[in-house]
């Protein structure tokens, strides 16, 4: 029983280490760009809103601000995200996808033909 | 000291959230499931979810594939989840479950309901070789069971459902068993006849002539001698179970058509209900020779001239889904734009329009 009390206080003190530092690397973004912020999910989330919000601008407007992240992962994330946001337009944001993975991953979308109708009462 | 290093060689760097968020999900139902959760992003889970659902789903795993469906807010991907949950539980065998997720599938429950009841699998494996009354018998109960479990759905769905599970078992009875006994398609009781008619034309149609090859001149007149009994049932080859398809097409609707009354078909097709019995048999005859996938235009052109107003929209129908062999379609179609019967006139005009016999029909090719 001794034996296990230390390993399991040291453990906890690395997982509140771990936390800790954590949030405190996520809490150093005061910076505009994204690509400061630390925290990987608050980045991805950052370049997410970034696109997103020109997407109802045009294609132009929100493929620029997409060409603008840097990494191959985060473009296909940020395109899958909106494929999922608006299915009928899945066929064509996953024509672009960069990545394998991605690419399965967009299929579950575009695949699915019957995603890409209206639901009734938002028919034009 | 000893705390500080060990600190700093546990504190390794939590896994990349899009590596997780872009991984396939894993086959393994319960572990698709979990690997969810690991996702930081909420559409992304979404995904997650609904494909969790489905490998749950081609499992037989019913509970994993609740869970998963649980799991998503109510809305289109919540129905996308049950759609597809319903159509691999129904390939997985449970019907009654694949059944539940499709009444919860929202605004894809017909198509839920058609992938679903064209992958049910009969209770019993019976063919029309089989006394007529045991077949009776065995569909009648299975599409009972059946009907508890489609208590969830709206009624118009409800009835679409019934039909297609109809179509489905007794399609199970005739299509591809080799052998055309009208026995128990004349026994089926009366909800159940339109379909019953349609599997037996369907089989009678396939065995009368070689595959590959265009029916006889005759054929309807053929499959109507062997229905009433003045010609022996026709037998032959069976096919394998993984070939019992046909061509079939999308429903075209039909001004003329709307408010008569039509039954679902193989694939979620649908075909006219003849006003009596003589008259339907002659309908479902047309439709399972457009099955045959080497059936050509020009079979249904005599059709058109008809008596029979829904022999005569059906047969105007099937000529422009099919490629002609001596006919010249645009001149035919043109000359049918100007038929007396304005249903007829409407398939051709629309036929002419669209070239609708250039179309890539569903099923072999």
């Amino acid at each position: 029983m001794g034996s296990q009390k230390t390993p399991r206080t040291v453990k906890l003190a690395a997982s509140l280490g771990c936390a800790l530092a954590w949030a405190w690397a996520a809490a150093g973004c005061g910076d505009e760009s994204c690509a400061s912020i630390s925290d990987p999910v608050a980045r991805e989330n950052c370049q997410f809103e970034l696109v997103s919000a020109l997407y109802d601008q045009g294609d132009e407007a929100w493929k620029g601000a997409l060409a603008d992240v840097d990494s191959p992962a985060s473009r296909d994330l940020i395109r899958l995200r909106l494929a999922v946001q608006d299915p009928a337009r899945a066929p064509l944001i996953c024509r672009e996808v960069e990545t394998r993975q991605a690419q399965a991953k967009c299929q579950q979308v575009a695949g699915r033909p019957h995603l890409m109708s209206p639901p009734q009462g938002q028919q034009p | 000291m000893t705390l500080l290093l060990l600190w700093l060689l546990g504190c390794a760097e939590p896994a990349d959230p899009r590596a997780l968020a872009l991984a396939p999900t894993p086959d393994d139902p319960g572990a698709a499931l979990s690997s969810c959760e690991d996702i930081a992003f909420a559409d992304m889970q979404l995904l997650c979810y609904v494909d969790a659902a489905a490998k749950a789903g081609r499992a037989g795993d019913i509970a994993t594939a609740e869970a998963a469906c649980e799991r998503i807010p109510a809305g289109t991907w919540q129905h996308e989840c049950h759609f597809r949950a319903g159509e691999e539980l129904a390939r997985a065998r449970q019907s009654m479950a694949a059944l539940s997720h499709c009444a919860r599938a929202g605004r894809f429950s017909r198509f839920c309901i058609t992938h679903a009841g064209w992958k049910l699998t009969p209770s019993r494996k019976l063919s029309s070789r089989d006394p007529a009354q045991q077949v009776v018998a065995a569909i009648t109960e299975q599409l009972a069971e059946i009907d508890l479990a489609m208590a969830d759905l709206d009624p118009a769905a409800r009835e679409e459902a019934q039909q297609t599970f109809r179509m489905r078992l007794w399609y199970c009875v005739y299509f591809g068993t080799g052998v055309a006994d009208p026995a128990p398609a004349r026994s089926a009781p009366p909800e159940q006849a339109p379909q019953a008619r349609t599997a037996f034309a369907l089989e009678a149609a396939r065995l009368d002539a070689a595959a590959g090859h265009p029916p006889r001149a005759d054929a309807v007149q053929r499959i109507l001698a062997v229905y009433s009994g003045a010609v022996p049932p026709l037998e032959g080859s069976a096919l394998p179970s993984g070939e019992r398809h046909g061509r079939y097409n999308i429903p075209i609707p039909v001004p003329q058509e709307e408010g008569a009354e039509r039954i679902v078909t193989y694939g979620g097709g649908r075909r006219l209900l003849g006003r009596d019995a003589q008259e339907d048999l002659v309908v479902a005859a047309l439709e399972a020779l457009y099955f045959r996938p080497a059936t050509p235009a020009d079979f249904f052109l005599p059709w058109i001239e008809d008596p029979r107003q829904r022999v005569r929209w059906t047969a105007a129908r099937l000529l422009r889904l099919c490629q002609p062999t001596e006919l010249d379609m645009v001149a035919t179609l043109k000359s049918l734009s100007d038929h007396p019967d304005p249903g007829v006139a409407w398939n051709a005009k629309d036929g002419l329009e669209y070239e609708t016999w250039k179309r890539k029909p569903g099923g072999p090719k």
